[in-house]
């Protein structure tokens, strides 16, 4: 130290450092690794899982500063940092594909270490510090996938917590502990929110060390050939050299896979949902094909034997294996045993990955999903689902009428025994005088009966409410004093009662569609339209204005939704409608109920009245486009037609010929159109939620399928994103990518080939011109 | 860490060259990895400007109510602030000094010295801050205390008798007043 002073400051800094922590002479001594045989491309996966295991930290670090763990919040909060955040895109899609890469890289590393006999002594602890540290990996695949909150996800973390549970004495309580509720919800993802950023975390890290220090012990065992080994090489700069050049090539990897294929969007997970067959991870794959031939008594075999078996025989492979010889070639059985296992994997693997269940198959042939409905099997089903309903229904309060009322039904059907222009038939007619049986089965698969059927399936509904709501359409019947039609008025001008003409247009009003968009409460509404006692009261308009408005709308507003009623209401009706909406200039708003507050304005303004206890509304929510092409196919293709187009040559939707005056969804009016996803499906939600009425007399109205719950969110925002795609917009497009992904690919590939160009210019300069 | 000897490297001027080339390549690869990392991670974390962007006007209720003269700490109407994907509804709250039915002066809450929120002391007819000390008069001069600017007014306007108020943020400690 006497001659410190002419030192530069760095050494001196340097020195300062590694007198006092050591750590200077230690990192020499790392970098200074003696490696037999010499530098190897083969020894640079260890490296490759460190590079990967130290990017899913960063990446994964730097999802949490936007993801959520709750169940409302958990999917929006990641669409938001994938098609929101600059480079979102990027850092999920390295942490979605490197999670991937990683388990193939440490499968890799891991047949390595098994063909070199490296595991053989004095480095058991490496091999046994390795198998823990894939089980390590396994748990963070099960995990992660978990937290998006989206169908894949969802499912596929409800069986493995299942599976958990299945396992014989620990089982009840791992489940418990892993799920925290009886049942997959915030508890469960809060838990594996835990476990995936916290806990296996920390235990990677700990053994990660654990696995390096006890290998450098020994170093790399090297070549299994003698002769070979005497040659050597060297980890700095040789070996990191080549570490550094796969890790780079595995960096654009990620970024090629996260730019071309990013990660799917599944959809909003929904517990309700039938149409998707959970599939875990395809990690998991062998061991989901494994337990297919573990059935009753022999499952716990397949859940908890067969993985417990296979951690075991690695554990156990250097202590069986105890001979020194490490050339593959002469040990011929253990590697071909070893060999036979990749092998069985990777054939299971495929099994599980083109694995189709009856259902999936199902959605793919369209024709199949009618002909399951009409199939005598599942008509047996209904029957015996109905018989334990009424069981169960015995001695409940009546609510049917209320329900009837709440769902929407009366958006179609009267009760009234007279026959109205509404879509459906009066239900208390008993001319057709059907069974209870058949009314259940009406309501929750109306294509059973009718696979034309405009009538929405509502199967959504729990069991109780069903057999309310057959309890009372069955204990409809007609009114005895029936109502006469409503006078008509004198052909030679207004009825001289004005306030009769006005009541007459009060019933106009709840029958010709009106009440689809409009309210008459005096508050606002989450209906498509304006509250008529708060628009009539403030603009005070004049009756021919109303007039105007009723069969021109557009002359009003060139963007107005509203249907022209002059084909659908004659002269003295539509004058009764006006005496009806000029008398709203008068009457006072109805009270609120206790318990219901007013819509706060447009803000909230597409919230249903219920919604499907999702907090968050369809709009919110990326949806899943080909899961919404078959929902459309279930609810929506009898009216608009195969893939959104009514005028598709020889569709005849559910009556006999074209359904009248049904708007084609493709391609769409221009005015509900826009190339911006969001405000798209702004523009198409609130008919999806709140219906419409028919724009021609006599046509179909649009159910409101996400007030009446025949739809949860989630399933709306998968119909949503169907309806843009066949329009050609993208609900996944990216609103701010930082950097277009494809372009920042291209950019990196040709900077990379930039840098590897003047590499070579360089040693060419060196080698020849001896620079 | 290993057992035996370390060999000793070859120190051919040939071969340092090459040992060196190989050390400025590694580098280099490294050197571009963390700047194509370094660049979208710290984007990321940049807010989008329009990220929680000024409010529009708020009314004010019960402003025809309040006296003539005396500071009041009213509250303003429900606003939302959208931040990422969440809505949540927030009120304001500011002092209303109003001088007629149609004249007002509007303070934010906030002490321009460093955003305590301070009070008005009746007795002396002050605001006072309980932080650092700062006093101001009604007019909003500091007349004590380290505050480097006079109290923030808020835009307002009124229509219809009803006050309405346009909340806004400013840098505390800086003498000028820059909205924040």
């Amino acid at each position: 130290m006497k001659d410190s002073q002419k030192k530069p400051l760095l050494h001196v800094v340097k020195d300062w450092i590694d007198e006092r922590t050591g750590l200077i002479k230690a990192g020499a001594e790392f970098l200074h690794e003696e490696i037999p045989g010499g530098t190897r491309f083969s020894y640079t996966l260890g490296s490759a899982c460190m590079f990967l295991l130290s990017i899913q930290i960063i990446t994964g670090i730097w999802q949490l500063f936007y993801y959520v763990p709750t169940v409302d919040y958990a999917y929006s909060s990641l669409n938001y940092l994938r098609l929101q955040v600059p480079f979102g895109w990027l850092i999920h899609g390295i942490h979605y594909w490197g999670g991937t890469l990683f388990a193939i890289i440490v499968g890799l590393h891991c047949l390595r270490v098994f063909i070199w006999g490296s595991y053989k002594k004095p480095r058991e602890m490496v091999w046994l510090v390795g198998i823990v540290l894939i089980v390590l990996t396994a748990l963070f695949m099960f995990t992660g996938p978990v937290l998006p909150w989206d169908k894949d996800g969802y499912f596929a973390g409800q069986v493995g917590i299942g599976i958990a549970g299945s396992v014989p004495i620990v089982g009840p309580i791992t489940q418990a502990i892993l799920q925290g509720a009886n049942k997959m919800g915030q508890l469960a993802l809060l838990r594996m929110y835990v476990l995936h950023v916290a806990i296996l975390p920390a235990a990677i890290g700990g053994f990660v060390m654990l696995h390096l220090v006890a290998f450098r012990q020994y170093g790399e065992s090297g070549p299994w050939d003698e002769k070979k080994r005497k040659k050597v090489g060297y980890f700095w700069p040789e070996q990191i050299f080549k570490d550094v050049v796969v890790t780079f090539l595995i960096f654009l990897l990620l970024v090629y896979l996260s730019a071309f294929f990013p990660a799917p969007f599944s959809g909003l997970a929904d517990p309700k949902d039938t149409l998707v067959s959970p599939k875990p991870a395809w990690t998991f794959l062998f061991l989901y094909q494994i337990l297919k031939f573990c059935p009753g008594p022999l499952e716990p075999l397949g859940t908890a034997g067969v993985p417990l078996i296979i951690i075991l025989l690695f554990a156990s492979l250097p202590f069986v294996d105890k001979s020194p010889e490490k050339n593959p070639f002469k040990r011929g059985f253990v590697v071909l045993s070893g060999f036979a296992f990749v092998g069985i994997v990777l054939y299971l693997t495929w099994l599980g990955y083109i694995y189709r269940s009856p259902a999936e198959l199902a959605q793919m042939e369209p024709a199949v999903v009618q002909n399951v409905a009409q199939n005598e099997n599942q008509k047996l089903a209904l029957a015996a689902r109905y018989e334990a309903l009424v069981a169960a229904n015995a001695g409940e309060r009546k609510t049917g009428a209320e329900l009837f009322k709440t769902l929407g039904c009366t958006e179609c059907h009267t009760t009234t025994g007279v026959a109205s222009n509404k879509q459906g038939p009066d239900l208390s007619s008993t001319k057709d005088n059907r069974s209870r049986q058949w009314i259940y089965t009406q309501l929750i698969s109306p294509q059973t009966h009718n696979p034309h059927t405009i009538m929405p399936p509502f199967a959504q509904l729990s069991n109780q409410n069903v057999g309310l709501l057959v309890e009372y359409i069955e204990s409809l019947t007609p009114p005895k004093t029936v109502a006469p039609p409503p006078p008509a008025p004198a052909a030679a001008g207004a009825p001289a009662d004005a306030s009769a003409s006005a009541k007459y247009g009060e019933q106009l009003f709840n029958t010709v569609g009106c009440i689809q968009c409009h309210t008459i409460t005096g508050h606002t509404s989450t209906k498509a339209g304006p509250d008529l006692i708060m628009a009539i009261q403030k603009d005070k308009p004049t009756a021919d204005w109303l007039k105007t408005q009723l069969t021109n709308p557009q002359a009003h507003n060139p963007l107005s939704i509203m249907p022209s009623f002059s084909s659908r209401l004659t002269d003295d009706q539509m004058n009764a409608v006006i005496a009806f909406l000029s008398s709203l200039s008068t009457r006072a708003a109805t009270p609120l109920a206790a318990g219901e507050t007013e819509a706060a304005g447009s803000d909230q303004g597409s919230t249903p009245a219920g919604s499907s206890g999702q907090g968050v509304q369809a709009t919110g929510i990326i949806g899943n486009a080909d899961h919404g092409a078959i929902l459309f196919h279930q609810n929506c293709i009898m009216c608009h037609g195969p893939h959104g187009n009514p005028m598709t040559p020889g569709f005849t939707g559910f009556m006999n010929g074209a359904p009248k005056g049904v708007p084609s969804l493709n391609p769409i009016n221009r005015n509900v159109f826009n190339s911006d996803p969001q405000t798209f499906v702004e523009h198409i939600d609130q008919f999806i939620q709140h219906g419409a009425p028919a724009l021609e007399a006599g046509g179909p109205s649009m159910p409101n399928f996400g007030e009446s719950n025949t739809l949860t969110q989630a399933q709306i925002a998968d119909l949503e994103a169907y309806i843009l795609s066949v329009n050609g917009v993208d609900r996944t497009q990216i609103v701010n990518p930082g950097i277009e992904p494809k372009e920042f690919f291209y950019m990196l590939a040709s900077l990379t080939s930039v840098i590897v160009m003047l590499a070579a210019l360089y040693w060419f300069m060196m080698k020849l011109l001896k620079i | 860490m290993t057992n035996h000897t370390p060999t000793p490297r070859s120190q051919d001027p040939e071969d340092i060259q090459k040992r060196d080339f190989i050390k400025g390549v590694t580098a280099a690869i490294l050197g571009f990895l963390s700047l194509a990392l370094t660049w979208p991670l710290v984007s990321f974390l940049i807010p989008s400007s329009n990220e929680g962007a000024a409010g529009k006007f708020l009314k004010v209720p019960n402003f025809p109510k309040i006296p003539t003269g005396t500071p009041t700490r009213m509250t303003t109407a429900e606003d939302v602030d959208t931040q990422a994907f969440i809505t949540t509804k927030v009120v304001y709250d500011i002092w209303v000094i109003k001088h007629a039915a149609d004249k007002a002066t509007v303070y934010s809450t906030l002490c321009p010295h460093l955003n305590c929120r301070y009070n008005f002391d009746s007795t002396k007819d002050v605001f006072a801050c309980p932080c650092h000390g700062s006093v101001f008069n009604e007019d909003g001069k500091c007349i004590a205390g380290p505050a480097p600017r006079p109290l923030d007014t808020l835009p307002y306007k009124i229509e219809g008798g009803e006050l309405y108020v346009q909340y806004k943020l400013f840098k505390a400690g800086i003498p000028e007043k820059i909205e924040a």
